[in-house]
């Protein structure tokens, strides 16, 4: 499949630093404290979010009189992906997941304001089409947003591919399924726009430093 | 100075009881439904596109979704003519503050196993067979409840019904030659069931039978009971587990109604 046209258009029709369509809906559950849906093309995502508040039995251990506990757990559907994949829930890719976005989301959210408490992030997704991990991200921070939660800056997320065409790399942004099985180097990378801050960043295939460096500007 | 709303909802989480009594004194329940009155019912359909048919029910805050996978398997030795369907219920972690990672509760098992119930007295694994002993159709249907404010038993029913419903299977020849299959999209016929379940959950407080319990409503009470009754008035299931014991006329009152209920979803849904 062919990435990249001639005329420089992707499979989809979209130009190569082209998002897909983007559709959200703020407080779309009544028991979170927080919750948004979010839609990038197909990519489906629920967030929900619920804190802060006490910890739970099972964080007990975990309590800091410092800040508080930020809890995520990633969730997917079996129908979600065009192949069905029953998972266990908590097995080692949504752990994975969930530790990455633990992480991501213990930076953002100004946990010392909440000493002995915590904060869970439920994400749920229901249709996987590519930018999976980017688009949870942006659900939750869509969430938080929804909770009132006092944040650092708002957190965004992006899939990007790298495609060469000519000796020349061009970044394709909001990679689809079809172009993430492609087999071309992906970044995933989350930072806070304001403060033009890095907070999370992977990439997980190789890509020449030359090709790299020219994608600084996500 | 607090409004009518805030005080109220204080009181129900203060003495959450005696808030309920007093309206059930008056034959209305908190949200302003009478005792037999159904919360708003939503039926949406082909929610999620990457399943092979799907629905979503919302029944007042309650909200479930159903996706129906099919895939190809060999069938079992002991019965060559049959494909087969499992049910999973899962309580997706944005439903509940107290979600663990882990293999479902006991709640979701439950359900797995009342849903599985009664699908296996309304569904045929017969028509899931393409060529005997060879190849047969073997049903995912996945439901998640995403929100729980009571009576994810209905709505979980309702969606997995609506999801079979809509199923459309691809005719699947083998080649006699390759003696591989080959797959005609053009050609999709629908799955057949013997007759449409539909399910009514009451939920049950001092004796009183409240229809489409809340959570609230659930959780105060001793235990709910659900009654699986089909379009024509066939009586599928009637389960209670435990709680303060009913009067005769009470279950049939219950059974009754159930009927009742059955023809008009079924005449509004599906028919």
């Amino acid at each position: 499949m062919e990435l990249l046209s001639d005329e420089g258009f992707r499979f989809d029709g979209r130009r190569a630093a082209e998002f897909r369509k983007i559709q959200g809906r703020l407080g779309v559950f009544d028991h979170a404290d927080g919750s948004a849906i979010l839609q990038q093309g197909n990519t489906k995502v629920l967030a929900a979010v619920f804190g802060p508040r006490e910890p739970m039995a099972s964080q007990r251990g975990a309590v800091s009189q410092e800040r508080c506990i930020v809890d995520v757990e990633y969730s997917r559907a079996a129908f979600a992906s065009a192949e069905r994949k029953r998972r266990a829930r908590g097995d080692k890719k949504a752990q994975e997941i969930s530790l990455s976005l633990k992480k991501t989301f213990e930076a953002t959210i100004l946990t010392t304001l909440y000493p002995r408490s915590a904060i869970s992030i439920f994400v749920e997704v229901l249709q996987a089409d590519g930018g999976d991990y980017a688009v949870c991200v942006n659900a939750a921070t869509l969430a938080l947003i929804d909770a009132g939660i006092p944040i650092r800056d708002v957190c965004c997320a992006v899939s990007c591919g790298v495609a060469i065409k000519d000796n020349v790399a061009y970044s394709l942004l909001d990679l689809a399924y079809s172009e993430e099985t492609a087999r071309i180097p992906t970044i995933v990378a989350t930072g806070m726009p304001k403060t033009g801050e890095m907070v999370f960043f992977e990439v997980e295939s190789r890509l020449h430093m030359d090709y790299f460096r020219a994608h600084q500007c996500i | 100075m607090l409004s009518v709303e805030q005080l109220s909802k204080q009181i129900a989480d203060i003495c959450p009881e005696d808030h309920l009594k007093s309206f059930l004194q008056r034959d209305v329940r908190p949200d302003g439904r009478s005792l037999d009155e159904l919360r708003p019912l939503v039926l949406a359909k082909n929610v999620a596109p990457t399943a092979d048919s799907s629905a979503m029910i919302r029944l007042g805050n309650t909200k479930v979704i159903c996706g129906i996978t099919a895939e190809t398997i060999k069938p079992a030795a002991a019965t060559p003519t049959d494909g087969s369907f499992s049910v999973n219920f899962e309580f997706s972690p944005v439903c509940s503050p107290n979600a663990k990672a882990g293999p479902p509760n006991e709640v979701a098992q439950t359900m797995s196993i009342f849903l599985d119930g009664i699908l296996k007295q309304v569904f045929d694994n017969n028509q899931l067979c393409i060529e005997p002993d060879v190849l047969a159709w073997t049903l995912f249907i996945d439901v998640y409840c995403l929100e729980d404010d009571g009576n994810v038993t209905d709505a979980a029913m309702m969606s997995v019904i609506s999801s079979l419903r809509d199923l459309k299977l691809p005719e699947i020849t083998i080649d006699e030659e390759t003696a591989k299959p080959v797959v005609n999209v053009e050609k999709s016929t629908p799955v057949s069931l013997k007759m449409i379940p539909v399910s009514t959950t009451y939920g049950e407080f001092s004796g009183i039978l409240l229809l489409d319990p809340t959570a609230r409503e659930t959780e105060l009470g001793s235990s709910p009971i659900t009654v699986v009754c089909s379009e024509k008035g066939a009586l599928l299931c009637f389960n209670r587990s435990g709680g303060s014991p009913l009067s005769q006329e009470q279950v049939a009152a219950a059974i009754e109604n159930s009927k009742r209920r059955s023809s008009t979803i079924y005449d509004q849904y599906f028919a």
